[in-house]
């Protein structure tokens, strides 16, 4: 027999139910716009009925319904997926960034980066050549020669600046990574302590994935759930977070690069002392980013050390106008004193030799004979115009004749055995050490700067056979096609990684769609749900207000006998 | 697929950030250049800095060609006068040949011949800027200078043709390649002149070298010799050592033995005769600059000799005499130095030098000095079809310039309001559309 009340308690348990109801409608439709939010939904379920004896024996009657869960929908799948592309994402990301910032260091569209700077060099000497002996046109090379290492010299410190900034980015990123990872154990935490009563920790689940998320477009990250609900984060091999546990990660002590006058870093475990090296995402992409942009300070610094080695070997191999007046040059007397074997750039005390073996350029101090071997910004550092041709009155040392050639267009010069040779080794040398020429051209001559010109435009064997057998640190192209080589190269992989950055941008849409498709919030169908929970709520009100109703009756209409 | 409410704005907002991202795109297009940075075209940006480095070294070689024609210019213009000054001489020293002249008439026409050989020295020295056009590489050097006092000169007879002709055992009359051109003259102590073809050592009466040689009909001169300076006997070749008797111009040197002090002995029809160099006392020009050839290139690479060159030297222009045997280089006067010889021997009114001599010498100086202006003139052609062609070629790779970094207008423009009206369309979807849900029904 049922209690006469039990129909009221029914009532109750439905009223429960559907506000519930209506409260998660409200709690999905107040976080429809919140990050990382998975609609939830209340499981209904009807109470355990009990046993009712009636005349026909005993039946089972229902006492309502009650909430049992309230669960976020979450497609674990699609997670996992969006976890994967997002790495790549901000590995594209990163990279496409770093080609951003070096394409507009590198930008000849608008006629004022390194091109341009040695295409004006060129001019110079070509139109020195034409008025060799005018003052102005010397004074220009020399002037358009301090611009050309000046743009040099900017483009690599600019790129210099890229990889410390770079550097920096890591630095921040490695410090948010620890924020993140801290929360991720703090979550840990509360999640296994909730969940250990049966509860869902959706918000707190939410939140957690929101960091995952967070973390995977700086590294990868591989995500283990284990049975109490504690996340375990693997990086390329590395346990970041393990349960209620974390490594605290590092900038290393800063490593003195002095190639590229640079600090360079590695992240650290601080637990282990060993190296974390990014498996994917943006830190890979920034790690690389600095090897990347070390290649092209090395392609700048490659363009400097030709010039100290093949165009000081060519400005060499010529003579200034400076010569004495009363020892004229001319047939009767090549002994002149005119200024030659001469750096263009670098100073007179130096010379200066490309190490093919360790791809250095080696400079020697000609009294001492001490070598240095040098490479990356070190080379540019050094690349001035050697202060004898910037002196006053030093344009007159500049190289713009050349000697006597013979027919095959080589330099004559007196041998030591007597006559003549061509070969720089068994000529006569006079006190400085300089080879004899058998006679020097007039100061009219600008043979020798239209050979330096060639070293622009023309392939090694069209240059002069000064240095058209040593070997070159740009090839067997010319300068010019050297660099365009070079800004190609840099163009069409910024173009590639611009085509893979909106590649993966389409496929990341399709990702986040697919998680959003079950975890998203739809108003409409909130708004369907709040409907049915309102009008459930009604209706359990109405059927409780008449089970009152017969209460009413049965306790007001009924027994009346003594009134 | 359940489509969640975020979805919708989410990827509305997608793409519309991607048509904007386009428009932006096509709008930097607006300054006329379709390239910015590598990345827009790696293989237009390719072409469009060889391109330009093309175009560089096009106006670069424009640049020197007009350099080069300014210059041939300027030379051509100061050759033209000095032909015309030779024209003038010319005409003075047939003048100067005129047996009525008397000896106040000759050393006027003289003066007048000194001043005209002055004016040609001055034209030789013209600059453009500060570079001297005839000094060859030596372009910083003022290259001909007028003695100030006069000199000895070895006293030279010119050949005519055929003189010339017969001399150097030609064939025939009119043969041109001709070794003689100038014989040195002897003063013997008989009171007779002497004349020697220094590349034998052969000598011969005045009277044969002027006359007597019309007589022979055979083209053998060394029987005609009466006797051999350098070798003994008569007939027997060997040069005559020039330079070491006389400097590169002429001047007689003073030395022990030779010049001045030099004496042969010939035997003249069985009769011992002493010979002495003869000289004449005049003004000599000298020269500074050197041989060589100033070059102004045209197309990539090094120097090319043949084609590049723009100058003439002093040697182009003033050719060589007898006095320039065994000179490497020639002393770059011999021309102007025998014009003052003509000017000394009109100032001493030698009339029938002048018709004889002096006309040659002034022939010969105007064919000199004619043939280096012709020797200019080709290459100023060269220069100049190079010119053309450059401008030609400067126009192809202007095309190909614009061809990879400028923009199409009328293709842009067209993208432009395409992207306008998707861009537009787009948000008037947004607005209008997308906020609907059931919240405004209920």
């Amino acid at each position: 027999m049922q209690s006469t009340f039990s129909g009221l308690n029914t009532m109750v348990n439905g009223i429960y139910t559907q506000r519930l109801g209506l409260n998660t409608v409200g709690h999905n439709i107040s976080n429809s716009n919140t990050e990382g939010y998975s609609r939830q939904t209340a499981h209904a379920a009807a109470t355990p009925s009990s046993e009712v004896y009636t005349l026909a024996g005993a039946s089972q009657v229902g006492n309502g319904s009650t909430v049992t869960s309230v669960i976020r929908a979450r497609d674990i799948y699609a997670d996992r997926q969006y976890w994967k592309e997002n790495s790549t994402d901000g590995y594209y990301n990163g990279k496409a960034n770093n080609y951003a910032k070096i394409e507009s260091i590198f930008n000849d569209s608008d006629n004022s980066g390194v091109q341009d700077a040695m295409e004006k060099f060129y001019q110079a000497w070509q139109d020195c050549s034409t008025t060799a002996s005018s003052d102005t046109s010397r004074q220009n090379v020399i002037n358009a020669g301090q611009n050309f290492a000046q743009s040099l010299q900017i483009a690599a410190k600019q790129t210099k600046e890229q990889i410390d900034s770079l550097y920096d980015d890591i630095s921040l990123s490695v410090v948010k990574m620890n924020r993140l990872m801290g929360q991720v154990v703090e979550l840990n935490k509360n999640i296994a302590g909730i969940e250990a009563t049966g509860a869902h920790a959706n918000d707190l689940r939410d939140q957690r994935d929101l960091i995952v998320d967070q973390l995977t477009s700086m590294t990868d990250i591989t995500v283990y759930e284990s049975a109490n609900g504690m996340y375990t984060l693997v990086s390329n091999g590395t346990t970041l977070v393990n349960g209620i546990t974390k490594v605290d990660l590092e900038m290393s002590a800063p490593k003195n690069n002095t190639t590229y006058s640079l600090s360079d870093y590695d992240i650290m475990i601080k637990q282990t002392g060993t190296v974390y090296t990014p498996g994917n995402g943006e830190l890979k992409a920034q790690f690389e980013a600095v090897a990347e942009d070390k290649g092209y300070i090395d392609q700048v610094a490659n363009m400097a050390a030709f010039m100290f080695t093949t165009m000081n070997d060519q400005h060499k191999a010529g003579y200034g106008i400076d010569g004495s007046k009363d020892k004229p040059f001319g047939n009767a007397n090549p002994k002149d004193n005119a200024t030659t074997n001469l750096n263009f750039y670098g100073e007179s005390d130096k010379a200066f030799q490309w190490d093919a073996k360790t791809g250095k350029l080696a400079v020697y101090d000609v009294k001492t004979g001490a070598k240095e071997e040098l490479s990356g910004m070190q080379i540019l550092e050094i690349l001035t115009v050697n202060s004898e041709l910037t002196a006053t009155d030093g344009h007159k040392k500049l190289a713009t004749r050349s000697g006597e050639r013979d027919t095959d267009g080589k330099l004559l010069y007196q041998a030591a055995a007597g006559g003549t040779t061509t070969d720089v080794t068994q000529a006569k040398k006079d006190a400085k050490g300089n080879p004899l020429p058998v006679d020097v051209n007039g100061t009219g001559d600008g043979s020798n700067a239209v050979w330096i010109a060639a070293l622009f435009n023309c392939e090694r064997d069209k240059t002069s056979p000064e240095v058209n057998g040593t070997d070159r640190l740009i090839g067997n192209g010319s300068l010019y096609s050297y660099y365009n080589t070079s800004m190609t190269t840099m163009g069409s992989d910024a173009s590639n990684m611009n085509g893979r950055v909106k590649f993966q941008s389409g496929v990341m849409d399709q990702v986040e769609n697919l998680r959003s498709s079950t975890n998203g919030v739809n108003w409409d169908e909130e708004l369907s749900n709040m409907i049915t929970f309102q009008q459930g709520y009604s209706a359990c009100s109405r059927c409780l207000s008449a089970m009152d109703e017969c209460l009413d009756k049965l306790i007001n209409g009924t027994g009346t006998v003594g009134r | 697929m359940r489509i969640s409410s975020t979805m919708m704005s989410n990827n509305y907002l997608k793409q519309l950030n991607g048509t904007y991202e386009q428009y932006s795109k096509l709008m930097e297009q607006a300054d006329g250049s379709k390239l910015h940075r590598a990345s827009d075209n790696a293989v237009g940006y390719s072409k469009y800095l060889r391109y330009q480095n093309n175009q560089i070294s096009n106006e670069q070689y424009q640049s020197n060609v007009s350099t080069a024609s300014s210059w041939m210019k300027n030379a051509d213009a100061a050759l033209v006068n000095v032909t015309d000054l030779l024209q003038t001489f010319k005409a003075k020293v047939e003048q100067g040949s005129n047996s009525t002249n008397n000896e106040s008439d000759m050393k006027d026409i003289a003066k007048e011949l000194l001043a005209n050989v002055q004016e040609q020295v001055a034209d030789l020295n013209t600059q453009i800027g500060d570079r001297f056009l005839f000094a060859g590489q030596k372009d910083t050097t003022m290259p001909f200078e007028i003695s100030a006092d006069k000199m000895d000169r070895g006293d030279t007879f010119t050949l005519d043709e055929k003189q010339s002709a017969f001399f150097s055992g030609a064939t025939g009359w009119g043969d041109e390649n001709t070794t003689v051109k100038q014989m040195l003259k002897l003063k013997g102590d008989d009171g007779n002149s002497y004349y020697m073809n220094v590349n034998t050592g052969d000598v011969y009466t005045e009277d044969f070298v002027k006359n007597g040689y019309k007589n022979e009909d055979k083209f053998d001169p060394k029987t005609q010799a009466v006797d051999n300076v350098t070798s003994g006997a008569a007939g027997t070749a060997k040069a005559y050592n020039v330079s070491e008797n006389f400097d590169q111009y002429g001047v007689i040197k003073t030395d022990k033995d030779v010049g001045t002090n030099a004496k042969y002995n010939v035997t003249v029809d069985g009769k011992q005769v002493n010979l002495k160099l003869s000289t004449t006392k005049q003004y000599i020009v000298k020269y500074a600059g050197d041989d060589k050839y100033i070059s102004m290139v045209k197309k990539n690479g090094g120097v090319d000799k043949a084609t590049d060159t723009v100058n003439v030297t002093g040697q182009d222009i003033n050719g060589c005499d007898l006095f320039d045997v065994g000179n490497d280089p020639h002393s770059g006067t011999a021309r102007l130095n025998q014009l003052l010889y003509t000017v000394a021997k009109l100032d001493g009114a030698d009339y029938k030098w002048a018709g004889e001599q002096g006309m040659t010498i002034a022939d010969s100086a105007h064919a000199t000095v004619l043939g280096a202006q012709t020797k200019m003139a080709a290459r100023q052609q060269a220069y100049n079809s190079s010119s053309s062609m450059l401008v030609t070629q400067n126009e192809s790779i202007t095309s190909d310039i614009s061809d990879v970094s400028s923009t199409d207008v009328a293709l842009l423009a067209t993208k432009l309001m395409e992207y306008q009206t998707i861009y537009s369309l787009s948000l008037s979807v947004g607005s209008k559309i997308l906020p609907g849900t059931l919240a405004d029904y209920l």
